[in-house]
């Protein structure tokens, strides 16, 4: 049952958004996040929403995937939501009714926080819906590449992240072998309260890490035979590449953020 | 190509798993040692990769001490190495990118790393499955990334640390043709450390161990030949080579040598 479990939210595709170089997705996302913060005005926010919609559309992506990444947050965008509402108090009150008082400034404040909390997730979720786990280690490690000189361990980062990333299927498969075998040894993993299920955990966890402790042993045995000696020295066989489309790219994200200042401005 | 002499392991206070072993292994041949849980076949092998050193003695890979750490890297170069458990010694999540893992810690340009993990790949007849995960590949699939591995940094030696253990019949047949072949069409120097006295037979010297010692060593003739001094140290014989003394015990003139199934065959015809 855990065989074909896919890690993070990867939505394979061959779209142009998916061959961007994951350097330049990473960028973008973050710049996307600065153009999010940038907008004052609501309306300005269809800029922002366009451009989300827009990348999806040529990315092929659901747009129910991009829904379901927003599922895990919404008690946050509701308490949010709530929260904005009541505490601001500018503009006409709308309903007062013991110590509860929301007024249209209120509604407006709301609305517009949850408006910008859903873009900023929505374009977080692009980008690792668009980029395969692995390339996006890449592009990290090749843009922290810089402050390795400042002793920061850029490539280790990277290599941990790889390792975890191949690990994960292979411990999770573990796992389901432990627990069928506690179970068969009458274990009860479904029955009791919260505290009394985490209790009948310890013995999955026990051998699970016991084998992870040995697996580490031997992949680090494997590494070294393989001459593995640390990123001095170390060349790649995919080299990341920056292309047109990702000139393109960078455009657009200029033209979203410029668009946004100037009609700011204007306005 | 690899001599150790004298070697002696010593671990923790007590403990000894190699005693004063002397062996040479020379270019092109292929090697199997033999042995039970426990005779020390692991812990030598890891002596001819500098992964441990010698207490006692010297290992040199073509004249570099294994105790020089400045010698460490060479000798890895030289002498490639696959474990027992295919689960652990891939280490990224695309069998291409593994492919190519050891040669890219040896800084080889792009171009020609690319060039390796393609004739790697087509070597052990993986190239299907390049940009495939590992964890949804079989035992003998993964062995055969891991010898593809070690195919691409080109090593001289190839030693196989009970790689076949961990595998059903059909992934070990899959690894072991792979193995043979590696050894006849490369030339490679093939080291093959196992507890089946089945994958003996295809080797062209068998050193056995036991209890820390090397206490037999000769052709696959020559040992199985001696199935009574085996037997006394308790191991066994291929099925083959005990099918051959029971025939001999029921008296028929087979020669005392015959340990593939043609041998006995064309004997048992004649």
């Amino acid at each position: 049952m855990f065989k074909d479990i896919t890690l993070g939210q990867y939505f394979p595709g061959d779209s142009v958004i998916h061959r961007l170089d994951p350097r330049t997705k990473l960028i973008l996302m973050m710049a996307y996040i600065v153009a999010v913060f940038l907008v004052k005005d609501m309306w300005l926010f269809l800029f922002t929403a366009l451009y989300a919609v827009g990348v999806t559309l040529i990315a092929g992506v659901p747009l129910s995937y991009l829904i379901r990444s927003l599922k895990p947050l919404k008690f946050i965008l509701i308490f949010m939501f709530i929260i904005n509402l009541l505490v601001t108090s500018t503009g006409e009150v709308l309903v007062e009714w013991w110590i509860i008082r929301i007024t249209t400034g209120g509604v407006k404040q709301a609305v517009f926080i949850t408006i910008r909390l859903i873009l900023l997730v929505s374009g977080t979720s692009l980008m690792t819906l668009t980029t395969t786990p692995i390339s996006l280690t890449d592009g990290l490690e090749r843009l922290m590449m810089p402050l390795s000189r400042f002793r920061f361990p850029a490539h280790e980062l990277a290599m941990m992240m790889t390792i975890a990333l191949r690990f994960i299927p292979t411990l999770l498969e573990e796992a389901d072998k432990i627990t069928k075998a506690q179970t068969a040894r009458g274990a009860d993993f479904e029955s009791g309260g919260i505290i009394e299920r985490a209790k009948s955990m310890v013995p999955v966890l026990v051998p699970l890490f016991v084998s992870a402790f040995r697996r580490a042993d031997e992949l680090a045995m494997a590494m070294e035979s393989r001459c593995y000696h640390g990123g001095e020295g170390r060349t790649r066989m995919t080299v990341l590449k920056y292309r047109r489309r990702d000139l393109w790219a960078y455009l657009s994200m200029v033209l979203l953020i410029g668009l946004t200042l100037i009609l700011q401005a204007v306005l | 190509m690899i001599r150790l002499d004298n070697v002696t392991y010593r671990y923790g206070e007590e403990g000894i798993a190699l005693k004063s072993v002397s062996l040479n292994i020379e270019k092109g041949e292929m090697l199997a040692i033999v042995g039970h849980n426990g005779s020390g076949k692991s812990t030598l092998a890891k002596h001819l990769n500098a992964l441990l050193l010698p207490t006692e003695g010297s290992v040199t890979v073509e004249g570099m001490d294994t105790k020089d750490p400045d010698n460490t890297l060479n000798i890895r170069k030289k002498v490639g190495m696959v474990f027992q458990n295919p689960d652990n010694q891939l280490v990224t999540t695309i069998v291409e990118e593994d492919v190519a893992f050891g040669p890219e810690n040896l800084g080889i340009p792009s171009a020609e790393i690319r060039e390796r993990v393609n004739k790697a790949l087509e070597a052990v007849g993986m190239t299907e499955y390049a940009n495939a995960a590992p964890h949804m590949l079989s035992g003998g699939q993964k062995q055969r990334i891991a010898i593809a591995g070690m195919l691409a940094m080109k090593p001289e030696v190839l030693v196989l640390d009970e790689s076949t253990a961990m595998l059903d019949p059909q992934g070990r047949q899959e690894v072991l043709e792979i193995v043979s072949r590696v050894n006849k069409e490369y030339g490679m120097t093939v080291v093959m450390i196992t507890q089946y006295m089945e994958e003996a037979v295809m080797a062209d010297r068998v050193a056995v161990m036991k209890g820390g010692e090397l206490i037999m060593t000769g052709t696959p003739k020559e040992v199985f030949s001696r199935g009574e001094e085996l037997r006394s140290h308790g191991l066994d014989l291929p099925a083959i080579a005990r099918l051959r003394d029971e025939l001999i015990a029921g008296g028929m003139d087979i020669p005392k040598d015959a340990i593939t199934a043609q041998e006995l065959a064309d004997a048992i015809c004649r």
